[in-house]
């Protein structure tokens, strides 16, 4: 599994949104470089306003990308079930060196092709399932939408589906208002898996769930992901979830990704100063002895208006001259295979 | 004497079939300069416990039985005039939305000045100056700047941080917080909890503080109360609760956590809180309970805990029982 390419691979990423007033441009990402691995979990953290649901969205052709790359390497099982995607991948894939298929650029219609590879579920879920739906029609919806299925097949399905995510069958007639909030993420899980997507974007997808409900989920994902072999991208501001759920970590701050490497090997030992700060952050108990001294102050600037250099240097203990002239590069190494951008990393400030 | 005591509270909400408690036989007691948390899954009437010491509960419920004693000073019975002299001033209260909590069209100085003038203090310029002053204190950058600020102008955390000024204009001896922190990201909802344990230091400030994380809780609490279903089902020093939780209720709590020290993944507990109307007498975690038994469908008193003032409504804590086979043995084991 590992010589293969990764299932995706994002190179360079840049986002820009213009500001409401469409005088500032707001540079949401910043080039940002991931590979997500085949069924492989990987955590986003970050404060808000860092640019995770636009990473999300970016993935999914919800926003454009003013550069770089996205490519998808789709199992062939999953491809030639859809004509219109193995066709699309028949004429735009890459070469036998470099498979994948470039997703920037795509047109409207390729992008739909595209997305039943993409299963995505978003924080709120009330706000995401239609009220006029049905149970069944809303965790289908994906079938009946690209024509897979109907009439008796069609429910036999939503059985199936409500099942796999551990509601009851009957609760197929009910609408969306008739679940709790824990009922109402497992309907959105459901709808994301209808179409047994190789790769699952959750964005705050269990963050507003009470932790009861919250770690059935986690279990259920889990579940997914060792059965069919399921890959995600699981973005939560939550860090306890993410090094629980996730098996690599990506750390967010300001467009760009400061950290990345094994969760395991992440949390225990992070080596930027911003993924210290915040693991520093997550409430324990006052034990006394315990210096913090990574706790950052105030709150991330504005993407608007990004600081010179290194973005987190102006709250950074360890900021230095260069730090505020230059963005560090990323120092990588192999075995545990880890990366963080760090001037203090290189200069040995920071031990790896 | 306690600075607030409640006894056997019961809040009503009144319905086509009758008349349902929300939050029934609540008791607990909090000390000048005590920290209590008050834990438990959504619906299971928490905000409601803290709007009702208030005094603002919404229409629709009421206070059908109990009492609410501040400093011995009993409220419940109490007209709006007179608990709002409590509110805001002895007592204040900060909630989860912070920017839903403040008026929009108003500036921030503005809303600290109102506050300052309802307890009658100062003249005009005082207030000016206090306001200022007040938002200094909560930490934050430029507050002369801030005070002529409107609320859409803050992020989130910095709207927290100006109710926690208006809370503590009236110089309350009583903090009630509603989830203060959890629509915040990690970093500032760190600093904000550093902020209130230094105020809680200077001021010897008493917290009723409700939250759904228990890291939370335990870096700010003396004492934790656990609720269920409308009741509580456990109470106990932090230390205590955390090392050695009681309630099946409680560890399926803890289990459910997410924690940075834990490798494998949280277990679930299985189904939900009850709505009010489904109610039952007895125990009511009993439907998710693994370690049910006949004498569940009876109502637990509370079994006392080694540490002062706690206790536990669990009949596996019953040791004087020997009907109750091999759940109850478990029971003995852990104790
Ligand atoms: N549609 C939009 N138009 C303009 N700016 C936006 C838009 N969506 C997000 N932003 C800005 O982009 C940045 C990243 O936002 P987002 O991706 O939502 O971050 P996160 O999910 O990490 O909180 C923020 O500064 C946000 O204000
Ligand atoms: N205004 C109201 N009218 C009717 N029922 C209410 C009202 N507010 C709360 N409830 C009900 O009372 C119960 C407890 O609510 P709440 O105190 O908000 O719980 P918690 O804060 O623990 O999540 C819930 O079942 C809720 O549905
Ligand atoms: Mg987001
Ligand atoms: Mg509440």
């Amino acid at each position: 599994m590992t010589s293969s390419s990764p299932l995706l691979q994002v190179r360079d990423l840049e986002v820009v949104y213009a500001s409401s007033s469409g005088r500032r441009q707001v540079r949401a990402l910043a080039g940002i470089d991931l590979q997500v691995q085949t069924q492989e979990c990987m955590g986003l953290v970050g404060e808000s306003g860092c640019g995770k649901s636009t990473l999300a969205k970016c993935l999914l052709g919800l926003v454009p990308a003013q550069q770089g790359s996205i490519k998808l390497s789709l199992p062939a099982e999953f491809r030639t079930r859809f004509p219109d995607l193995e066709q699309l991948w028949q004429s735009r894939s890459g070469s036998k060196t470099d498979p994948g298929l470039e997703l920037i650029g795509l047109s409207g219609k390729a992008w739909r092709a595209v997305r039943k590879a993409m299963g995505f579920v978003f924080q709120d879920p009330l706000a995401s399932l239609d009220p006029r739906m049905r149970a069944w029609q809303i965790v289908t919806e994906p079938l009946a939408m690209h024509g897979l299925a109907s009439g008796k097949a069609l429910r036999k399905k939503a059985d199936q589906l409500l099942d796999l995510v551990g509601l009851d069958t009957q609760v197929a007639l009910r609408y969306p208002r008739q679940f709790s909030g824990g009922q109402r993420q497992r309907l959105g899980i459901a709808r994301a898996l209808a179409l047994e997507p190789p790769l699952v974007i959750c964005d705050e997808a269990v963050s507003a769930l009470d932790v009861s409900v919250q770690a059935q989920i986690l279990t259920l994902l889990r579940e997914l992901q060792q059965s069919r072999g399921t890959s995600f991208v699981f973005i939560s501001h939550d860090l306890s979830v993410v090094k629980q759920i996730a098996q690599r970590t990506a750390v967010m701050y300001l467009g760009r990704i400061v950290e990345e490497g094994p969760s395991q090997d992440l949390f225990e030992d992070p080596w930027h100063p911003y993924s210290r700060a915040l693991l520093e952050a997550v409430p324990q108990p006052q034990v006394a002895g315990r210096e913090r001294q990574w706790l950052v102050a105030g709150e991330a600037p504005s993407p608007a208006n990004p600081p010179s250099g290194c973005s987190f240097h102006p709250r950074c203990p360890l900021a230095e001259d260069q730090c505020r002239r230059q963005f560090p590069p990323m120092i990588a190494a192999t075995a545990p295979s880890r990366q963080a951008a760090c001037f203090q990393l290189s200069s040995g400030e920071i031990s790896q | 004497m306690p600075l607030l005591q409640v006894r056997d509270l019961c809040l009503t909400l009144p319905t086509r079939n009758g008349p349902i408690a929300v939050v029934e036989g609540l008791s607990f007691d909090i000390d000048e300069q005590d920290s209590l948390a008050l834990v438990g899954e959504s619906g299971c009437g928490k905000s409601l416990t803290a709007l009702a010491i208030m005094g603002l509960l919404p229409p629709a419920i009421s206070i059908s039985a109990g009492s609410i004693q501040f400093r011995g000073r009993e409220l419940v019975g109490c007209s709006d005039r007179q608990w709002r002299r409590f509110r805001g001033g002895a007592m204040a209260m900060v909630f989860q939305e912070p920017i839903a909590s403040l008026n929009p069209v108003l500036r921030i100085a503005t809303q600290i000045e109102e506050v300052l003038a309802l307890h009658g203090d100062g003249d005009r310029r005082w207030r000016k100056r206090q306001a200022v002053s007040l938002l200094e204190q909560v930490g934050l950058p430029d507050p002369a700047a801030l005070a002529r600020a409107y609320p859409h102008e803050l992020s989130g955390g910095m709207c927290q941080r100006v109710l926690l000024a208006m809370a503590l204009a009236g110089e309350p001896d009583l903090l009630i917080a509603d989830e203060p922190t959890t629509a915040l990201d990690v970093t500032v909802q760190a600093q904000i909890l550093d902020l209130l344990i230094e105020i809680r230091r200077q001021r010897g400030l008493a917290f009723l503080w409700i939250s759904h994380d228990l890291g939370v809780v335990s870096r700010l609490c003396d004492r934790v109360a656990v609720m269920y279903a409308g009741k509580l089902v456990e109470q106990q020093p932090v230390q205590t609760l955390f090392g050695n939780p009681r309630h099946p209720y409680t560890r399926g709590l803890m289990a459910a956590s997410p924690s940075l020290e834990q490798q494998a993944l949280p277990t679930g507990i299985p189904g939900r809180v009850p709505a009010p109307e489904d109610f039952t007498a007895g125990c009511r975690f009993r439907d998710r309970c693994s370690q049910a038994m006949e004498l569940c469908f009876e109502d637990p008193p509370a079994f006392p805990l080694e540490s002062e003032d706690a206790w536990v409504r669990c009949f596996l804590m019953d040791t004087s029982a020997t009907s109750a086979g091999e759940a109850l043995s478990n029971g003995e084991e852990a104790k």
